[in-house]
């Protein structure tokens, strides 16, 4: 096992819970507000009243460094991405341009060749923000953001089993809706990003449809819940019956 | 008046300039795996043999600390007096370089295992010069590129050039001293000394041939007591000569430079031994920025108060408390004690050879002497050597019973050095010994008495010169072979008796 695994305490068994009676709650505040659909935001209340209907409490709760996620992680993961990366040189494996005269020119023309204009933008704002004179700014600035977005989730943890928000603010975009807009792209992700960068937990439910797409509920646990979790998604699931039924799109000749 | 004399010897710093010298040092730990994988870190094998998906840097793949590696480390860091960081963590060094597989070194940065310690290291002149370590951290090496198609076999006019990975993930110490070292002698000593305690650490092969003692040095030269003045990076001395010549050459080269009123530029330096030339390999001007960063892959190691008493407790003897420990314990003298307890493994050899021998400084004389002089000879390590600590100990007993002379065991040594037999046996082959046979000679004596009567009365009559007769007599019907000792004893018991 690598050193970034540890061996989990038990087994997950397949959840077979029906009810959430005094299972609380917390509904993350941040996650609802401006950038939230009112179209998402609605089916995501009815879900709320789901899980009141089982037996749940559900309380609005305030993570305030979560809105940093997003600006944190378009750090963190483009610094490390820059570094992973860098194996892809062409010296050993993948893509090499042929032909070269020197290693320089081997390198610059098979990574300028080999990746793609998302994975090459990573790369420079990783470079950029590792680099001398700037690390301190940007990457020292992102991990001790970091490191507040997880005491938030500790935080919230003492008051509450299990927090619930959106999984993302808006229902799926059209395909490259905002291809020329990455930042807003990136905004999708809201929800997401900061269960991750805090290491934790998480499941999205199917919860309903606004303007006939689905909606996600997210559900997020303390480190190492996943039995009760599951438990609890598999009750709410039950209870939402989410019937998958996505418009046929017209064919037209 | 006249300065210091140990300043005056051919290539040492002129009086009217300062160097200051800093080392740093990358020693190979002699772990069975790499630093980061199951691979072995066995030398010389057929390349890109001992390798794997990690070291390999395939992507997906991720790192596990070497466990005995850190134990190493520590008692590394311990041994140089350093403070050991409770939290350690590892840093990526980032840079394109082919034989680099990751595109970073996993290395440390801001938090090494050891900072702040020092080696006291005993100069020519018997001085005390302490040097100040800096830092002690864990890396992994890079592989090793081999340029083909030059006639050098280095980079220049090479048509390509390959790699192999076989040494790439293997564990590396790097010790960083402080500038404290102000001649190319003393760095010199400090390398010796340096490697005396890494082989007593155990840690180590330390073959600077091999690679697994590797030396860059940072110089640069001032008046005395002006500020620091530029400095260079002297690279990959592969001996302890060619550090102190390259040391040389590049001081001289700084001093030659300013004092013809030129700077001396930041640059990286290389010193080429067959020329005795430094030549300068890049300018540092656009210094690297390697874009260090915690390494993500890897979890911070905590070397807890209990850890580190337990590797202290480990330490083996190290030279000084030998050295300290010979002098009292074999009464030898400062200079013996000091050259057998630097060596850990001719000191080893001595231990045994004088235990056995019953006569410490007849073994620590000839450890010292012949059997030195014997490995410089032909290069053998002493755990290699023809003759062993047991079959030295026996032939050093005949010579303190008297068997042997000192010139009979130095000639029956070398035979069992050429046969690899046995003293005992060489001895009986060649019918060497000397005849300590009391009873033996005593009938050789009484029988060349009686049949010499005349020199027999002048002997008893007071001229003691008649004694040399006899003793000629009975080494002539000996061949020499008599102990002379006592030969004369028994002489004059029967001539007087």
């Amino acid at each position: 096992m690598d050193s970034t695994s540890l061996g989990l305490p038990r087994r997950i068994t397949i959840p077979t819970a029906t009810d959430l009676a005094g299972t609380r709650f917390g509904v993350i505040t941040e996650f609802l507000g401006e950038a939230c659909d009112p179209g998402v935001r609605e089916v995501f209340n009815d879900a709320v009243a789901h899980i009141h209907s089982l037996g749940g409490v559900c309380e609005e709760v305030s993570l305030p460094s979560v809105e940093k996620g997003i600006a944190a992680y378009y750090i963190i993961a483009p610094a490390e991405a820059s570094s992973n990366l860098a194996r892809f040189d062409g010296v050993r494996y993948g893509h090499r341009h042929p032909g070269a005269g020197d290693i320089m020119e081997m390198y610059l023309r098979t990574r300028s060749e080999g990746f793609g204009a998302e994975v090459k933008r990573r790369i420079m704002i990783g470079t950029y923000v590792l680099s001398a004179g700037y690390y301190e700014a940007y990457y020292g600035q992102a991990q001790r953001t970091r490191t507040l977005i997880i005491q938030d989730f500790r935080r919230a943890f003492e008051s509450f089993d299990y927090l619930i928000s959106p999984t993302s603010p808006t229902v799926a975009f059209t395909i490259g809706e905002r291809i020329e807009d990455p930042l807003a792209m990136y905004l999708s992700d809201l929800c997401t990003i900061p269960v991750n960068l805090a290491g934790l937990p998480g499941i999205s439910l199917p919860a309903g449809l606004s303007r006939g797409l689905p909606v996600g509920l997210q559900l997020i646990g303390p480190h190492f819940s996943e039995q009760g979790m599951l438990d609890a998604a598999h009750a709410l699931e039950r209870k939402l019956a989410f019937q998958a039924r996505p418009p046929v799109a017209e064919v037209t000749r | 008046m006249s300065t210091p004399s140990d300043e005056s010897a051919a290539g040492a710093v002129p009086n009217d300039w300062e160097a200051v010298i800093g080392l740093e040092i990358h020693v190979q730990l002699h772990t069975k795996t790499k630093m980061f994988c199951g691979c072995p870190t066995s030398f010389g094998e057929a390349p890109n043999t001992q390798v794997c998906p990690i070291c390999l840097g395939h992507p997906g793949t991720l790192p596990v600390t070497n466990e005995r590696a850190v134990e190493y480390a520590t008692r590394i860091a311990l041994a140089l007096d350093c403070r050991v960081t409770a939290h350690t963590i590892f840093h990526r060094k980032n840079y394109f370089y082919p034989d680099l597989p990751k595109g970073y070194q996993i290395s440390q940065y801001d938090l090494p295992l050891g900072v702040g310690g020092h080696l006291n290291v005993e100069l020519e002149n018997g001085a005390i010069h302490r040097v100040g370590i800096t830092r002690v951290h864990m890396e992994e090496d890079a592989g090793k590129l081999v340029h083909a198609g030059g006639a050098s076999g280095r980079i220049e006019g090479a048509d390509h050039s390959l790699v192999d990975f076989n040494r790439g993930g293997t564990p590396l110490v790097e010790i960083v001293s402080e500038p404290d070292i102000r001649t190319p002698d003393q760095a010199r000593s400090f390398l010796t000394q340096l490697k005396n305690l890494l082989e007593h650490l155990d840690v180590s092969d330390v073959n600077m041939e091999e690679g697994s003692l590797r030396c860059d040095a940072n110089v640069s030269v001032r008046r005395p007591g002006e500020p620091l003045g530029t400095k260079t990076e002297l690279k990959n001395m592969n001996s302890f000569r060619f550090l102190q010549r390259g040391l040389e050459a590049e001081i001289e080269r700084q001093m030659g430079a300013l004092e013809s009123g030129r700077a001396v530029e930041q640059a990286t330096v290389h010193f080429d031994p067959s020329s005795g030339r430094v030549s300068t390999l890049r300018s540092k001007e656009e210094a690297h920025d390697y874009r260090y960063f915690p390494e993500p892959d890897l979890v911070p190691i905590q070397l807890d108060e209990a850890y580190v008493a337990a590797v202290r407790a480990s330490l083996p003897e190290l030279p000084a408390a030998r050295k300290e420990r010979f002098m009292a314990e074999y009464g030898l003298p400062a200079y013996d004690a000091g050259v057998l307890g630097s060596n850990r493994a001719l000191g080893d050899y001595f231990e045994q050879v004088a235990g056995a021998a019953g006569d410490a400084k007849l073994a620590a004389n000839w450890v010292m002497g012949d059997f030195s002089a014997y490995l410089n000879a032909t290069g053998v390590e002493v755990e290699a050597a023809a003759v062993g600590p047991a079959a030295l100990s026996d032939l050093l007993i005949l010579l303190r019973e008297g068997t042997l002379s000192s010139k009979m065991a130095k000639d029956v040594f070398q035979d069992m050095i050429e046969t690899g037999k046995p003293a005992s046996v060489v001895v009986r082959e060649r019918g060497l010994g000397q005849i300590s046979d009391t009873l033996a000679l005593e009938e050789l004596v009484k029988r060349l008495v009686l049949a010499n009567p005349g020199p027999a009365e002048e002997f008893r009559g007071g001229r003691e010169k008649v004694l040399g007769f006899f003793v000629g007599q009975v080494m002539k019907e000996t061949r020499g072979q008599a102990n002379p000792q006592l030969v004369n004893e028994l002489l004059r018991r029967h001539l007087l008796g």
